[in-house]
């Protein structure tokens, strides 16, 4: 590995563009439902310093990398020499389009950034974010897919106490690449997450990324996919459940700025307790990105009288000659089918249990590394009482 | 072939039918507002104090409001010192029969397309025809009457019904709700007051036509409508403008009171200036408009077909308070060349099992930009909300744009939400299979686009049903080929 050496000039325009914007409030459209300030106030001493690694850890294969607070914990991390592990890229920085208050902050205070240069046919990479301080954390994160390789990243966070985390994930895909990302946001209850996601995607090449955020305090993903070349595909998903107080807020661009291009969007919440959803999906059609397909789909259920769900699915359009659509829909489990179970002879309880799951799974199993969905589905049946 | 060339030039450069200007005597207030622009009108209307008082309030808060900056449009600022906030034609006599109308008026009907003869047998339409900013026409007033029903200007009404206008003025819209409301409470000159009274069901359209006239008069209608307990009343608004170069701003407020198993119908077809091919000209429409249904069973139904205007800009919108209130919305929104519209809907659910409906079509052509912005929320108290989305865009030409905004923000789990949106542009296919019957392909064009806005156009009484596809057509005219 190379010496440190930060790109100083990405850092200081975000400097500078820290000195003029603050962190954002409720007036701010983008952050409109998302109170930060009650999330980000408390910062509790950790209960203890070390903190486990996930049982997934012992039990995946291929390339595992463990970020201690952003900062490459080199002995716990294992990875193949077909990958390339640096700490600086000349490209960071440059994935990100649109500055914003948290890309700023990650880019002036990142004390150590993680670039990945992939090719060819991949193993897997996981990371695993152990988070074990109080104070704000911020990981980064690029990853360069060259021509016509593939990669799986999957991702995963474990904190001993509350953590503040702002990461900043720079994807950028070469022709013909093929990415998966992972981002299992599962965790005790304590983490604080603004987690942005760019993928900057060149002709032919694929990227999908699926978010599951259960668990968690609050979560803040900003995930958007820059088709830049023809027939560049991209397909975001991501799965939400809130419980107690906790937030989700998944915050979607698909851009389509050349032909030719297709784009899909899942997301699908289930909102208990108090907890809040917020769903923004906006699909950006500009005037030469004729012939584009773009969908995006959202649903959400409420399952307490107090849990609240804000969806917003966008779409603005410049080009004529396109298939654009949307839909959302927010209820609860069908009565009828749940019915259907009873008059089988399943009690209500095991019927909402299974209608659950089914709604959940969908999400589930679009993970594309068969292990860990197996791993997930698993978990998510033990969890959800299913046994079959 | 030069006849056919004839008629097709004729047909791409199809100018705004009704754009022209009548000359008829004119009182201004002075250019610009101030407090005492305030006291001038309410004096000229020969208000009561607690009115003027109420307009001194909105003024004031007017002034430390901000313009909003939210919306998907862009204009130049503007100058509210630059506008007459009063015009009066001075012609005020009461009238029984078309004879005694003035001329100028009558000719202005027949532009309009409404010959003298049939404007007192038209279907049993009451022509309540705001010429500027103040009544000058009633007709049918007498059989109104009949069943008690009140529908005067708002000015007649402030004087002989101070207690409905005192109890119900400014209940939906507050005098501070958003700066163009604000605005309008201050100034307004004139618009409609409707009153049904308990267990009546009009028996006729109610109708007014707005007409904006006068250079530089921005038009601040003020519409309250209230339909009591066991009523129904629908009502129509059609506007036209005079073409003019320069901007003029239309800040109108409406608000729509139903109370117990009531139902008001509302109607608009608005087709004013858009402006001219290059963009220049054209009414800013600012409007508010917003139903409350107070009682229990009652509906509001807002109808709308927006064609004109520069810059279209307004959220008519359902209070569903009333348990098991309904609230519907079913638009379409036709931009051509410069024209941009960001319009759509809110439909608050507060009372139990209210249900709601959005059907909006936007349809953009030329250099066009039109937006569908809505907002279906679901309060904590409204047990077995539901809730019913459709908003398509129609593109046509690769220089316009669509866009659609929809918030969806649900506290309630019984909640039943639904939202589905899609943008396309016209198959060509569809096209083709026309062309092949002998369709040419702007009429091809004008029949799909007719087509696709059937499920609106469905909801409006029958002859504005039929305006509304006429100037669908001419809106859309020179937008293909």
């Amino acid at each position: 590995m190379s010496a440190t050496m930060i790109n100083e000039d990405f850092r200081t325009r975000a400097k500078a563009f820290l000195q003029t914007n603050g962190m954002p409030t409720s007036r701010d459209e983008e952050w409109r439902f998302t109170n930060l300030r009650k999330y980000f106030t408390d910062a509790v001493a950790p209960n203890s310093t070390s903190v486990e690694l996930p049982a997934y850890y012992h039990n995946c294969e291929g390339n595992k990398i463990v970020l201690v607070n952003g900062v490459l914990d080199a002995e716990r991390s294992q990875f193949d020499n077909t990958i390339e592990v640096t700490n600086t890229h000349p490209l960071l920085g440059s994935g990100i389009q649109e500055e914003n208050y948290f890309t700023a902050l990650n880019a002036a205070n990142y004390t150590d950034a993680l670039c990945i240069s992939v090719k060819g046919e991949n193993q897997p990479i996981h990371i695993f974010h152990i988070i074990t301080k109080a104070e704000f954390v911020f990981p980064r994160i690029l990853l360069s897919a060259k021509r016509s390789s593939s990669v799986v990243v999957n991702e995963f966070y474990t904190t001993s106490s509350t953590a503040n985390v702002s990461a900043v994930i720079e994807v950028f895909l070469e022709e013909n690449a093929n990415v998966n990302w992972h981002a299992i946001q599962h965790d005790n209850g304590a983490l604080n997450v603004v987690n942005h996601v760019e993928a900057q995607v060149a002709r032919d090449a694929r990227f999908q990324y699926v978010s599951l955020s259960q668990n968690s305090r609050f979560i803040r993903n900003t995930i958007q996919a820059r088709l830049n070349g023809e027939n560049a595909y991209a397909s975001l998903n991501g799965f939400y459940q809130t419980d107690g107080e906790s937030l989700v807020d998944n915050h979607v661009l698909i851009d389509h700025k050349v032909a030719n291009c297709e784009s899909h969007q899942l997301f699908k919440g289930l909102l208990d307790g108090e907890g809040t959803g917020v769903f923004n999906g906006k699909i950006m059609v500009h005037q030469d990105a004729q012939k584009t397909n773009a969908y995006q789909s959202s649903k959400a259920v409420l399952l307490s009288e107090t849990a609240t769900i804000h969806t917003k699915p966008q779409l603005e359009i410049f080009a004529d000659d396109v298939k654009c659509s949307h839909g959302a829909a927010i209820g609860q489990m069908n009565k009828n089918e749940i019915f259907y179970f009873m008059a089988r002879g399943i009690d209500e309880k095991k019927a909402a249990a299974i209608l659950n799951y089914a709604y959940v799974v969908e999400l589930y199993e679009r993970v594309s590394d068969e292990k860990l969905k197996a791993y997930l589905i698993e978990k998510l049946k033990k969890e959800s009482d299913i046994d079959f | 072939m030069a006849e056919q060339d004839e008629i097709l030039t004729q047909q791409i450069d199809g100018e705004y039918k009704y754009g022209f200007v009548t000359d008829i005597e004119q009182e201004f207030a002075e250019k610009g507002l101030t407090e005492n622009t305030v006291r001038f009108i309410s004096a000229k209307k020969n208000e009561p104090e607690w009115m003027l008082n109420w307009r001194l309030e909105a003024y004031r808060h007017w002034l430390k409001m901000k313009q909003p900056t939210w919306q998907n449009v862009t204009f130049p600022e503007i100058n509210f010192q630059d506008i007459i906030y009063y015009a009066v034609a001075k012609k005020k006599a009461k009238l029984n029969s078309l004879d005694e109308v003035d001329p100028e008026i009558l000719k202005v009907y027949d532009k309009l397309g409404l010959p003298k003869e049939e404007q007192k047998l038209l279907a049993g339409v009451a022509v309540d025809f705001v010429m500027d900013s103040e009544s000058v026409f009633t007709t049918f007033k007498s059989s109104l009457k009949e069943k008690g029903i009140i529908f005067c200007s708002i000015a007649e009404a402030i004087q002989d019904h101070p207690a409905l206008v005192k109890q119900y003025l400014g209940s939906v819209v507050p005098v501070r709700d958003n700066y163009y409301s604000a605005l309008n409470a201050a100034v307004f000159s004139d618009g409609s007051f409707v009153y049904i009274p308990k267990g009546v069901r009009c028996p006729m359209e109610l109708s007014t036509y707005f007409r904006i006239n006068a250079e530089n008069t921005g038009q601040f209608e003020r519409t309250l409508i209230i339909a009591d307990d066991n009523s129904y009343v629908s009502y129509l608004e059609g506007c036209t403008a005079p073409k003019r170069d320069e901007n003029q701003l239309h800040a109108a407020v409406v608000e729509l009171i139903t109370l117990e198993n009531a139902e008001i119908k509302y109607s608009t077809v608005q087709n004013w200036y858009p402006g001219d091919k290059e963009g220049k000209g054209g009414i800013y429409n600012f409007v508010t408009k917003r139903g409350l249904c107070k009682g229990n069973n009652s509906k509001i139904s807002w109808t709308q077909v927006e064609t004109g205007s520069a810059i279209t800009w307004k959220y008519p919108s359902c209070i569903l308070k009333g348990d098991n209130s309904i609230g519907e919305f079913y638009s379409v929104a036709v931009t051509n060349n410069f024209q941009q519209a960001d319009t759509g809907t809110k439909m608050i659910h507060i009372g139990k099992n209210t249900r709601s409906r959005i059907v909006s079509k936007g349809i953009s052509a030329g250099k066009s930009q039109n937006a569908y912005r809505g907002l279906v929320q679901v309060n904590a108290t409204a047990e077995n909300a539901y809730n019913f989305s459709q908003c398509d865009s129609l593109l046509i030409g690769d220089k316009c744009g669509a866009h659609t905004f929809p918030y969806l923000d649900i506290k309630n789990k019984t909640a039943n939400v639904e939202h589905e949106a899609t943008t396309s542009k016209i198959g060509e296919d569809l096209l083709f299979y026309c062309n092949q019957r002998g369709l040419s392909t702007e009429e091809a064009v004008n029949m799909i686009v007719n087509g696709y806005c059937k499920e609106v156009f469905r909801q409006l009484p029958m002859e504005f049903a039929v305006e509304a596809q006429k100037l669908l057509g001419i809106s859309l005219e020179g937008s293909v080929g």
